[in-house]
């Protein structure tokens, strides 16, 4: 605790020095724009922020908040659970009072823009910005030419791993990207210490790995999906998994090269019972897992939380002929039928000014939004988070690019969910194919 | 105590004014339209346009919602899982119930415990059995693999392997209903005069040709009240599918109705998903008048 | 097991008899009180503790030792549960009470004002009791949509209180008080009024309490219809809201069921208070 906080205020010290500069920016643009909190009509007496109910993330977001709010107004910010994120977005242009500012998730961004439940951005945002947002987070947030709203950070994914059941076995992994496992190697790995540590236990309650945040077995959209476009080569249908145009997976999702990674999903569950058929990554707590595919927010913070003094280390994702990683967080957008549109854009063009996206990130121990900030946030270079930032850097992908990403995920997810438990793959991805495309045809008008 | 010879003085009583009648009924009246008939309506409207990914009607198809729903593969396999899942839980729940309910019938302390266990499942609220189910056959951490693998046998996909998950959403809505049953039954047994019981037992009939000879047709009205208030339920299967499977795996808990739910809340397909609702509708009403109809001979009101 | 000997003469009862009986009553403990038990168990321990003994059979399966109650102060600080608890209980009690006013109006009139088409209006509100809510959940909300009801209190309540169920139970009730008991109001000059405050209602409360009570329960079960129309969490039941916890990152058992039981305990006690008087109702109305 005592190191981490060391680093903060280093960081802080330094952080404040460049803000200075960046604080002329913001608020000049607030002081000027018409219709800001300093208009005498009309103006707000506070803002509604609507968040997920994850305290890393509205800890952050607050700490971010506190300059806008500090020349403006309040913001109170109310939560959602995850599960119910997208139909209380989706139902935003059917309610009368709706959230000034809300957090999106970022690849959805593309269809609440599509179906006009957004606000456009780009004003906000000029071509400097964006280029300075780490590229994983901007595509995702395009939709026809305008900008619906920045990341609070980046994610990425890795390989977390405890290190002392490791050290029992003799297994060091590597730690840069040029040395990553392919999934193979890791598979040969993952069963031997299961059969060691099974048998030492006693017990079946020991598992390689557990693969993503626990939301989906067979990992999902974010996290299973990798495996899927790690077989093509790079720019191949499979490594991209749909149309340019994103409104179809035919000939993407169904390769023969996707097909074998769908067996070898199904293997890591089945045959090889490396994964725990749970939704649950407290067994990782536990020390019954050796192995955890998941995102450094996750690691990061569950760990501290649920074991402590556990000693524990971070290698690059697997991977089959091209690594991939994809990326993206929590987006911040408007409304479009949000009141105070304006001052909502302003305070989050303040939250991720460079001054405060620094705060934003550092605040939840995150990858910062801002490309130019990578190199002043000391926590980045620990050797357990460099594997992650380095991940972004090289590796780094957004995922499938559709303004039907909630439908394409809703029929996705189940299909590999359905494969890890043991279904029959050469019914489930021609049925899922169909069906997504089935839905995703629905958006050819809005294209 | 109270004479014939008023009876010629009910012509203009009020007991028989149309006008205090409407008024009564109305908001019933009103309410049942809006809200029982108007869905009904409303879906045959709905069935014929095609909406937007943004739920707005975007005009007439004619009759297309109806032929994607009756050529999906996925949606005629949920009419018959809905089908299936009732005509396997009617006639089991009612055979609990009835067991139960001779098992439990004397008025004892022990028998008063027993009914309240049995009863309280049947007044959780259905997501929170769900979620007890959920845990009950967690593969990892649940008890019934716990107990399995204690005796050696391997762990069971409860939630993930097709017939095992049918199993378990039957399972869970049974265990949660058998109370109902019970009650109609015990209900049955208290209107059934004492002699006939003690009867029954002094002729020596042993208790299965008690049950089934001399009480089961003695019953007959609580079966087809239980069976009438089962029909409703047995076709609602949605809040555990929607907590143990979400219609997975493999699509083998996806009944009609959480297959309805999907394309009109998840995909935000309401044309489709009315073309199925009514399609549904019709099977079910067609189910619910044939056991109606099983069921006439005293069912009256 | 001395119960069972005394009031009913069971005295003939062979010891294999008894035997079985015992041997159902375990498999009805172990089948019905079990997975309560556990559940409830669980809401008493850490997290951890649940997939650290979950898997394996070990007396700490069953026993919460190290025992807690931070699973409970997690799930009341959980964002908007304590209003959601609020939203149930209140819209249980106003969907029941509305329920059971509207149905005793309606069914007065439906057992004893003659009119021209009572049977068939009877049979209309009868049978819309077999359309399957779930089936017609897409239409129903499209109605509500219209109405400007979708997210609201309104929503949640006007498409029930007209509950055919109830009407029967309540029919069936006045029907079988006696029709000279009306005229004899009438003689002394009384008004429809005068019979319904007189006669009718003293006369089926057992049965205003079962259809009280129906509803009661059927309020605090529902799920499909609150998760469709509700978006704002604030203005949610608490049993969805408490699913809505399974789907993100990971399945915090300990805390889903001190939730769940918070939620479940009202309407349990609810039901064991008023259970005499539901089971009564039942034989009285349907039965008979």
């Amino acid at each position: 605790m005592s190191s981490n906080s060391l680093t903060r205020r280093q960081v802080l010290t330094r952080g404040s020095l460049f803000g200075m500069a960046a604080l002329a920016g913001p608020s000049f643009l607030a002081a000027c724009t018409p219709g800001g909190s300093t208009s005498p009509t009309g103006a707000p007496t506070s803002l509604n922020g609507l968040w997920v109910p994850y305290d890393n993330l509205i800890n952050a977001s607050k700490a971010s908040m506190k300059q806008w709010i500090g020349a403006n107004v309040p913001v109170d910010i109310a939560t959602v659970p995850w599960a119910d994120w997208d139909r209380t977005i989706r139902a935003f242009p059917q309610q009368q009072t709706v959230p000034s500012i809300a957090i999106v998730d970022g690849p959805q961004l593309r269809g609440y823009a599509a179906n006009g439940i957004l606000k456009s951005l780009s004003d906000y945002f000029p071509k400097a910005d964006l280029d300075d947002f780490l590229p994983g987070t901007v595509p995702p947030a395009q939709w026809k030419g305008e900008f619906y709203g920045p990341a609070t950070n980046e994610s990425s994914q890795a390989v977390v791993y405890n290190k002392d059941i490791l050290d029992k076995h003799g297994i060091t992994p590597p730690s840069s990207l040029d040395k990553a496992w392919t999934w193979p190697q890791f598979r040969e790995i993952m069963l031997d210490i299961q059969k060691k540590e099974r048998a030492s236990r006693g017990d079946d309650q020991f598992w390689g790995m557990f693969l993503g945040q626990g939301n989906f077995i067979g990992g999902g959209t974010y996290t299973g999906l990798n495996i899927i476009r790690s077989s093509g080569k790079k720019g191949s249908k499979t490594f991209k998994a749909i149309s340019d145009d994103g409104l179809s997976v035919a000939g993407y999702a169904d390769t023969s090269e996707a097909y074998d990674a769908y067996q070898f999903l199904q293997d890591l569950y089945q045959s090889d019972q490396l994964t725990p058929q749970s939704k649950s990554p407290d067994f990782f707590y536990n020390n019954q897992i050796a192995f955890w595919l998941t995102n450094p927010d996750v690691a990061f913070s569950g760990i501290a939380e649920k074991a402590p003094s556990m000693n524990w280390g971070v290698t690059p994702h697997p991977y089959f002929v091209t690594p991939i990683v994809q990326t993206d967080s929590y987006h911040l957008g408007v409304p479009a039928n949000a009141a105070h549109a304006d001052e909502a854009a302003q305070l989050i063009q303040s939250m991720v000014s460079e001054e405060n996206a620094l705060i934003l990130a550092e605040t939840q121990k995150a990858i910062p939004v801002r490309r130019s900030l990578l190199g002043k946030l000391d926590y980045l270079k620990e050797a357990n988070f460099q594997v992650f930032v380095d991940t972004v850097a090289d590796w780094g992908t957004p995922r499938p690019l559709t303004p039907g990403y909630s439908e394409y995920d809703a029929v996705y997810a189940p299909m590999l969910s359905d494969i890890s438990t043991g279904g029959d793959i050469a019914t489930l991805v021609p049925r899922a194919v169909d069906q997504i495309d089935t839905q995703l045809a629905r958006y050819k008008s809005l294209v | 105590m109270i004479s014939g010879s008023v009876k010629k003085r009910r012509v203009r009583s009020p007991l028989t004014s149309a006008r205090n009648a409407a008024l009564l009924l109305l908001p019933t009246l009103l309410l049942i339209a809006i809200y029982k008939y108007g869905p009904i309506g409303q879906a045959v409207v709905a069935s014929g346009q095609s909406f937007s990914v943004a739920g707005i009607p975007l005009g007439w198809v004619g009759l297309g919602n109806y032929e994607r729903a009756l050529a999906d593969q996925v949606f005629l396999q949920s009419l018959g899982l809905t089908v299936a899942f009732a005509a396997i839980k009617i006639p089991v729940q009612l055979a609990l119930g009835f067991s139960l309910a001779m098992f439990l019938f004397q008025s004892t302390k022990l028998n008063g415990f027993f009914r309240v266990i049995i009863i309280t499942p049947a007044v959780t609220p259905i997501a929170i059995v769900g979620i007890i189910f959920l845990f009950l056959f967690d593969r990892e951490v649940g008890l019934t693999n716990a107990v399995l693998t204690a005796f050696g046998t391997g762990r069971v996909g409860w939630l993930t392997e097709p017939h095992a998950a049918q199993f378990v959403v039957i399972f869970a809505s049974i265990w949660r209903d058998a109370g109902f049953a019970m009650l109609f039954y015990l209900a049955g047994l208290t209107a059934i005069p004492q002699e006939v019981l003690e009867a029954s037992r002094v002729d020596g009939a042993n208790s299965w040709q008690r049950s089934t000879k001399i009480l089961l047709p003695m019953l007959q009205r609580s079966t087809q009240l239980a069976a009438v208030s089962t029909t409703v339920a047995a076709f609602q299967y949605f809040a555990p599918i929607f907590v143990l499977t979400r219609g997975g795996p493999q699509n083998a808990t996806n009944v009609a109705a959480y297959n309805i739910y999907q394309q009109a809340f998840v995909f935000y397909d309401q044309g489709f998903a009315n073309a199925m609702a009514v399609v549904l509708l019709a099977v079910l009403v067609v189910v619910t008048a044939f056991e109606l109809y099983l069921l006439r001979s005293r069912w009256e009101y | 097991m001395s119960v069972t000997s005394s009031k009913q003469k069971l005295n003939h009862r062979t010891p294999l008899a008894r035997a079985g009986s015992i041997i159902v009553r375990l498999l009805l403990l172990l089948l019905f009180l079990l997975p309560i038990y556990l559940a409830v168990v669980s809401a008493f321990r850490p997290n951890g503790d649940i997939f650290r003994y979950g898997g394996t059979l070990a007396w700490q399966t069953f026993i919460p030792v190290p025992f807690t109650l931070v699973n409970f102060q997690e799930a009341w600080a959980l964002p908007n549960f304590p209003i959601q608890i609020v939203n149930t209980a209140v819209l249980a009690l106003v969907q029941a009470t509305a329920t059971v006013a509207l149905a005793l109006l309606a069914a007065f009139a439906l057992a004893r004002i003659r009119f021209r088409f009572r049977g068939l209006i009877f049979y209309l509100i009868l049978i819309t009791m077999f359309i399957p809510f779930e089936a017609l959940a897409a239409p129903l909300f499209l109605i509500v949509k219209d109405l400007g009801q979708l997210n609201s209190f309104w929503g949640l309540l006007l498409p029930w209180i007209a509950a055919p169920i109830a009407i029967f139970i309540l029919r069936q009730a006045i029907a079988d008080i006696p029709a000279s008991f009306d005229e004899a109001v009438m003689l002394d000059g009384g008004s429809l009024r005068h019979i319904f405050t007189v006669v009718i209602v003293p006369s089926v409360w057992p049965a205003m309490l079962t259809a009280w009570l129906t509803t009661f329960i059927f309020s605090w079960d529902s799920f499909l219809w609150p998760l469709i129309i509700i978006q704002d969490p604030a203005k949610q039941l608490a049993q969805v809201g408490i699913v809505s916890l399974i789907n993100p990152n990971e399945v915090h058992y300990g805390t889903l069921f001190a939730a769940s039981l918070i939620v479940t305990i009202p309407v349990v006690v609810m039901f064991l208070l008023l259970q005499r008087y539901y089971q009564e109702g039942t034989v009285a109305s349907g039965l008979k």
